[in-house]
């Protein structure tokens, strides 16, 4: 048998000819170097072409498709609801750590309060803070 | 009665006809199953990653709004691959480029576009990784009619007749493209391919 053509060789890759012809394909190459050579050239290719198989963030994608088809009404009400979470998380933690402060500083003014009265007979206001010290 | 809910067990069919009724999570499975094959064709098609993900995007937003239409009984890939194809087509066709090339016959011979070099210098020896690096840049060198016939051949294992039916073209077509792309890249990778086989 002569060389096969390329095409009968890249054909011969794919399957895509007679059984007849593959196995005579598959005879000649095995005795010949030359076209050996172009069946591992065009195989490396091919194995090159399926590695070049990229995978892609599908968890990202999948949620943007999802934002995508869900009606525009209920991507509002989320994005009120996404705020207003956000709203109340803010609100609960600077609530907390003002209150946090206040109770540091009424802590401190009553153990300064303690301290004056015992130390110089001092009558306390109460909780305004205001502190009125007697004469001697 | 307990139902089990696991969409993973579920085949395709039962996700159509689930996603027919509106069952958003039986889409999030499609998608889950699909999505990655799906933003890869469109990638190659298109040139980029970038045009890839977000005509892919579109393609799954699409197939929901249609999802009614389609008849549960046949396979949902090749449809939705299908669908990713044309929609890779149309926004090329916008853009004022690759269609005519796509829809052209192509001529057996030397082709008649300059095709740039691969522009990576080769040392004595390098990995099958490099290799298959020098190979991808390569292939996105290719006319994009090339590209994603060869690709639909490798990487998503299509016969010359599956081809022929996503593309909408006929089959003596898709073989002397595919011919034609294998001439090119061996062409393009000669150097390479030479090292290769020496250092083999
Ligand atoms: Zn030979």
């Amino acid at each position: 048998m002569n060389h096969p053509s390329f095409e009968d060789i890249s054909s011969f890759i794919d399957k895509e000819l007679p059984d007849w012809k593959i196995k005579e394909i598959e005879e000649h190459i095995n005795m010949c170097p030359t076209c050996k050579e172009i069946l591992n050239d065009l195989l490396l290719i091919e194995q090159g072409i399926k590695a070049s198989h990229i995978e892609f963030d599908t968890q990202t994608f999948t949620m943007e498709v999802l934002e995508k088809i869900r009606p525009k009404t209920e991507r509002r009400y989320n994005f009120r609801l996404k705020l207003a979470t956000i709203g109340l998380v803010i609100s609960l933690i600077f609530g907390t750590s003002l209150g946090i402060v206040r109770n540091r500083y009424r802590g401190n003014l009553d153990k300064g309060k303690q301290l004056l009265i015992s130390q110089h007979n001092i009558i306390s206001s109460g909780d305004m803070g205001v502190i009125f010290i007697s004469d001697r | 009665m307990y139902k089990a809910k696991n969409y993973k067990d579920y085949d395709d069919s039962t996700l159509i006809k689930l996603s027919q009724k509106g069952d958003e999570k039986a889409f999030e499975e499609i998608l889950n199953r699909y999505s990655n094959r799906i933003i890869n064709l469109a990638t190659r098609i298109m040139g980029s990653v970038d045009d890839g993900w977000d005509v892919a995007q579109e393609v799954f937003v699409s197939i929901w709004k249609n999802i009614k239409s389609f008849d549960s009984s046949k396979n949902l890939y090749p449809w939705i691959r299908k669908i990713t194809v044309n929609a890779c087509y149309e926004e090329l066709r916008k853009r004022g480029k690759g269609l005519e090339s796509s829809l052209d016959d192509v001529e057996e011979g030397e082709p008649s576009i300059d095709l740039p070099d691969v522009k990576y210098s080769p040392e004595d020896n390098y990995s099958k990784i490099e290799l298959n690096e020098v190979i991808e840049k390569a292939l996105e060198t290719l006319p994009e009619h090339y590209r994603i016939t060869l690709w639909l051949r490798a990487v998503e294992n299509l016969t010359y007749e599956e081809i022929a039916e996503t593309l909408n073209i006929n089959i003596g077509t898709v073989k002397s493209r595919i011919n034609m792309a294998r001439k090119l890249m061996r062409d393009k990778l000669k150097y390479y391919l030479e090292v290769k086989d020496e250092s083999s």
